[in-house]
C-alpha cells in the first residue's frame, strides 16, 4: 500500500476545512434528523413523549395495509407524472425561444422568472383568489362568454390540475434559467456547422440542442422529480388535501398525521418511506440520464 | 437549561430503547406533568423568562414593587377582528394589577399555533397559558400536557355557579376542571335584508322553521339569482350539526358513533338536495368561504357566530340576525367556546390564576363582550346596563341554554372532523353519493377513532 506524501495529507487536511461548514450543517439538519426519523419511525408515543413503547416493524406493516398511504402515494406519483414534463417542456420552449440577446428576452425572462422567487403560500393564496367561482376574476372572464364557472379546487376531478398546474407556473421559470445557462454554453460553431449540412430547425434542435443541453437538463430533471415527490405547500394552502383526499400527497399525509392526529410514530414512518422512495427514483433517474450522456458523449 | 437538557436525554432514551430492542414504556414526560403540583419557587427563573418578541410596555411600576416581575407567556390564536380587545385587555391588566405579573402574549393564527404546540409541549417549551376551543381539551390533557385547574373553582377565584351550563361540561374532561372559560358563542342566523327586500321577503321577518328557511331560500334563488342559504362544511364553525340536532340526530352520543341513524340520513338527504339539487348555495364551502360569500353580498343565509358582526357592520351590510330555525324536533343551535387553560410545564400557578381570575371577573368580561360582540361567558351580566351598547349580544346570549356545543371530550376531535365527517359530506355534495352509504362508511370511521 502506497503511504500518502506529506502534500497530498496537507492538501486533503485542506480540502476537509472546506467542505466542513457545509458538512457540519448537512449533519445536524439533515443526517441526525433523518437517524431519529428512523428510530421514531419504530415507535409509537404520545404527544407528550409518554408511553414509548417499541413497536417492531409494525408501524411498516399498518403502512403497506394504509388505504391512506397508497392514496398518497398515488396522488404524488400523478402530481410528478404531470408536472415534471412541463415543468421541464414549457421551460425548454421558452429557454429557446428567448435564447437571443435583446431587451425583450431580457424582459421576459425577468418575467417568467418572477414567480420562481416568490413565496409559493402568497402564489397559492393569490391562484385561490383567482380561481374562485364566486370572486375570481377567471370566473369573471368565463362568465362573460357565458360559461358557467367551477369550483376547480372542490372537484375531485379538476383540484389536482389546478395544483399541478400552480405549481408549473411558479416553478418553471427556475428551470427555464438554468437552460438558459446551458444553452448560452452551446457554441454557435456547431449550429454552423450543421446548417452547412442543411439541417432544418428541428432538427438541430433534436440532434444539437438536446444532447448538449444534457447535462444541464438531467439537472433540472432529477431536481424537479425531487421536488414534485415532495409537494406540499400548494396543497396545504389550497385543498388541504381535500376534496375527498384526492389532492392528498404524502408530505401533506406527514403533516396530517404528525400534527393533526399527533402520530409521531406513524408520521416518522411514512416520512422515511417517502425518503426511500424519493431516493429509488432519483438515483434511477439520475443514472438513466448520465447513461444516456456517455453514449452520446 | 434543564429542558434542554430533558428533550436531549429523551431523545436518548429512544434511541437507546430502539437499539437494545426492549419494550419497556419511558416515563420521560411524566416527570414533567408532577411538577406543577409541587410548584412553590414561584420567582426563582422568571429572570430567564425569554423576554418575548412582542413584549413592549415598560412597566414603570415594576421599579416601584419589591418583589420581582412574574412574566408568564399566554399564546393564543385570536388574529381576527377581537384582537385589538384582546390586547387592550391584556394590556390593562399588566398596568393595574397590583401583584406585579406581567403577560406576555403571543397571537399567532391557529394553524401555526397548533403546529408550535406539537413541538413545544413535549419539551416543556410551551407557554403558561393557552387559549383554544374546548373541543380539543382532550387531546393535550390526555397525554398530561395540561394542569387540572380544580382548586381554582373551589377556591372561588373563578365562580362556577356563573359559567354557562353548556360549557361548564366541556370545559372538564375525565371528570376535572381543565380549562377556564375565555369566550363562548353561539351561532345565529345572518340575514341579508337588502336581498331580502330584493326577492320580495320582509326583511323585518327572519324564517322561524325549516320549512320557511327553505321557501324563503328558494324565492331568494328564483327571483334574485344568488345564494338563498348555504352551510360550510370544512375548516370552518361547524353547521351542519345544527340540522342534525333540529332533527334529533346526534354524531357521538354516550360514547357510541350513531352519525348513520335515520334521523341523520332524512336531515342529511332534505339539505343536500336543497344545496346542491335546488342550488340554495355552492356545494363544501370553507368558513371563510362562506364568510366571503356573505360579506359580498352574493348569499342571503347562513350561521354564523359572533365574531362577524364587526366586519359585516363596516362592510355596510344591512344584515339581521335570527335565531336559528327551529328543526322538526327540536329549537337548537351550536355553541362554542374558547377556554384558557394552564400547562403542566407551568411554574408560575399563582400568577396564571390571578390572570384567570381577573379575566373572568364581571368588569372584564363586559369590556371583552363589548369589545368583540361575544355575548359574555357569565350568566350574570347579560342584563347590565352597558351591554345595551351592542344590540347583537343580547341575540347571541339568548340560546345560551338551547345550544349544544359540536364532538366535545374527544382525544382526537380533529381526526373524527377530518378523517369521517367532512369526507361524508364532501362525498354526498360533490359526487352524489348515496346518504345512508355515505353515512354508514362514516359512522365506521368515527366508531374505529373513538374506541
Amino acid at each position: 500500500m502506497k503511504t500518502k506524501s506529506l502534500l497530498e495529507k496537507k492538501r486533503e487536511r485542506t480540502g476537509l476545512l472546506f467542505v466542513m461548514p457545509s458538512m457540519i450543517i448537512f449533519t445536524v439538519f439533515v443526517f441526525v434528523p433523518l437517524i431519529i426519523s428512523f428510530v421514531f419511525s419504530l415507535l409509537k408515543f404520545d404527544m407528550m413523549f409518554n408511553h414509548i413503547e417499541f413497536q417492531k416493524l409494525d408501524n411498516y406493516k399498518k403502512l403497506l395495509g394504509d388505504g391512506r398511504f397508497w392514496n398518497a402515494l398515488w396522488n404524488t406519483v400523478y402530481f410528478t407524472l404531470f408536472s415534471v414534463p412541463l415543468l421541464i417542456g414549457l421551460a425548454l420552449i421558452v429557454a429557446v425561444m428567448i435564447k437571443k440577446k435583446g431587451w425583450f428576452s431580457g424582459f421576459c425572462k425577468s418575467v417568467y422568472f418572477i414567480p420562481a422567487i416568490c413565496s409559493m403560500t402568497i402564489v397559492s393564496i393569490l391562484w385561490s383568489f383567482l380561481v374562485n367561482p364566486d370572486i375570481g376574476v377567471f370566473s369573471y372572464w368565463l362568465s362573460l362568454l357565458g360559461v358557467k364557472p367551477i369550483n376547480v379546487l372542490n372537484s375531485p376531478k379538476w383540484a389536482m390540475p389546478t395544483v399541478i398546474l400552480v405549481g408549473v407556473w411558479k416553478n418553471f421559470g427556475f428551470n427555464m434559467v438554468i437552460l438558459l445557462a446551458g444553452l448560452n454554453g452551446i457554441d454557435e460553431s456547431y449550429y454552423e456547422a450543421a446548417e452547412m449540412d442543411g439541417a432544418k430547425g428541428l432538427q438541430k434542435f433534436l440532434k444539437i440542442t438536446v444532447p448538449m443541453l444534457m447535462p444541464t437538463l438531467s439537472f433540472t430533471i432529477v431536481n424537479s422529480i425531487i421536488g414534485s415527490f415532495q409537494v406540499f405547500d400548494q396543497v396545504y394552502v389550497m385543498t388541504k388535501g381535500g376534496p375527498l383526499f384526492k389532492t392528498q400527497t404524502l408530505v401533506q399525509l406527514i403533516y396530517s398525521t404528525a400534527f393533526d392526529s399527533f402520530n409521531m410514530g406513524y408520521a416518522s414512518t411514512i416520512a422515511v418511506a417517502l425518503f426511500l422512495i424519493t431516493f429509488l427514483v432519483s438515483t434511477f433517474t439520475f443514472k438513466k440520464m448520465t447513461r444516456g450522456e456517455e453514449d452520446l458523449g | 437549561m434543564k429542558k434542554r437538557l430533558l428533550a436531549c436525554m429523551l431523545a436518548g432514551v429512544m434511541a437507546v430503547s430502539a437499539l437494545a430492542g426492549c419494550g419497556s414504556t419511558g416515563n420521560g414526560g411524566q416527570e414533567q406533568s408532577a411538577a406543577p403540583e409541587a410548584e412553590s419557587a414561584e420567582n426563582t427563573e422568571e429572570a430567564e423568562a425569554p423576554a418575548a418578541d412582542n413584549a413592549t410596555e415598560d412597566n414603570a411600576e415594576a421599579e416601584t414593587n419589591n418583589g420581582e416581575k412574574t412574566v408568564i407567556t399566554f399564546w393564543n390564536g385570536f388574529t381576527g377582528s377581537d384582537r385589538e380587545t384582546l390586547e387592550a385587555l391584556v394590556k390593562e391588566y399588566n398596568e393595574t394589577n397590583d401583584k406585579n405579573i406581567e403577560v406576555q402574549m403571543d397571537i399567532m393564527p391557529w394553524d401555526s399555533f397548533y403546529q408550535k404546540l406539537a413541538t413545544a409541549l413535549p419539551v416543556g417549551e410551551g407557554p403558561d397559558i393557552l387559549a383554544m376551543a374546548t373541543e380539543r381539551i382532550g387531546s393535550y390533557a390526555d397525554p398530561g400536557a395540561l394542569a387540572a385547574v380544580d382548586d381554582i373553582y373551589s377556591s372561588g377565584i373563578v365562580d362556577e355557579t356563573v359559567v354557562p351550563e353548556t360549557l361548564k361540561e366541556n370545559l372538564k374532561y375525565d371528570g376535572k376542571y381543565y380549562g377556564v372559560p375565555m369566550n363562548f358563542a353561539t351561532l345565529l342566523l345572518y340575514y341579508n335584508k337588502t336581498i331580502f327586500e330584493e326577492a320580495g321577503l320582509d326583511p323585518e321577518k327572519a324564517p322561524e322553521t325549516w320549512e320557511e328557511l327553505e321557501q324563503y331560500a328558494q324565492q331568494i334563488v328564483e327571483k334574485t339569482g344568488k345564494y338563498g342559504f348555504d352551510m360550510a362544511v370544512k375548516d370552518t364553525t361547524p353547521m351542519w350539526c345544527i340540522m342534525l340536532w333540529g332533527n334529533g340526530g346526534d354524531i357521538i352520543k354516550d360514547g357510541k358513533a350513531v352519525f348513520n341513524s335515520p334521523e341523520n340520513v332524512e336531515t342529511v338527504t332534505r339539505w343536500a338536495e336543497n344545496i346542491r339539487d335546488k342550488k340554495f348555495g355552492p356545494e363544501v364551502l370553507t368558513g371563510g368561504e362562506i364568510d366571503k360569500l356573505f360579506e359580498s353580498q352574493k348569499l342571503a343565509m347562513y350561521f354564523c357566530g359572533p365574531w362577524a358582526t364587526n366586519g359585516f357592520t363596516n362592510a355596510g351590510i344591512d344584515y339581521g340576525v335570527a335565531q336559528a330555525p327551529k328543526g322538526p324536533k327540536e329549537q337548537v343551535t351550536q355553541a362554542n367556546a374558547v377556554g384558557m387553560y394552564m400547562t403542566s410545564s407551568s411554574k408560575n400557578k399563582e400568577a396564571v390564576y390571578d390572570f384567570f381570575g381577573w379575566w373572568n371577573s364581571k368588569d372584564t368580561q363586559v369590556k371583552w363582550s363589548l369589545g368583540t360582540g361575544f355575548p359574555p361567558a357569565r350568566t350574570d351580566i347579560a342584563d347590565d346596563e352597558r351591554m345595551k351598547e351592542n344590540p347583537y349580544i343580547a341575540e347571541f346570549a339568548k340560546p345560551a341554554n338551547e345550544s349544544k356545543m359540536y364532538l366535545q371530550q374527544l382525544t382526537n376531535f380533529a381526526e373524527v372532523d377530518t378523517q369521517a365527517i367532512v369526507p361524508a359530506f364532501e362525498k354526498i355534495l360533490l359526487e352524489n353519493a348515496d346518504v345512508q352509504e355515505a353515512l354508514d362508511e362514516a359512522n365506521a370511521v368515527i366508531e374505529s377513532l373513538i374506541q
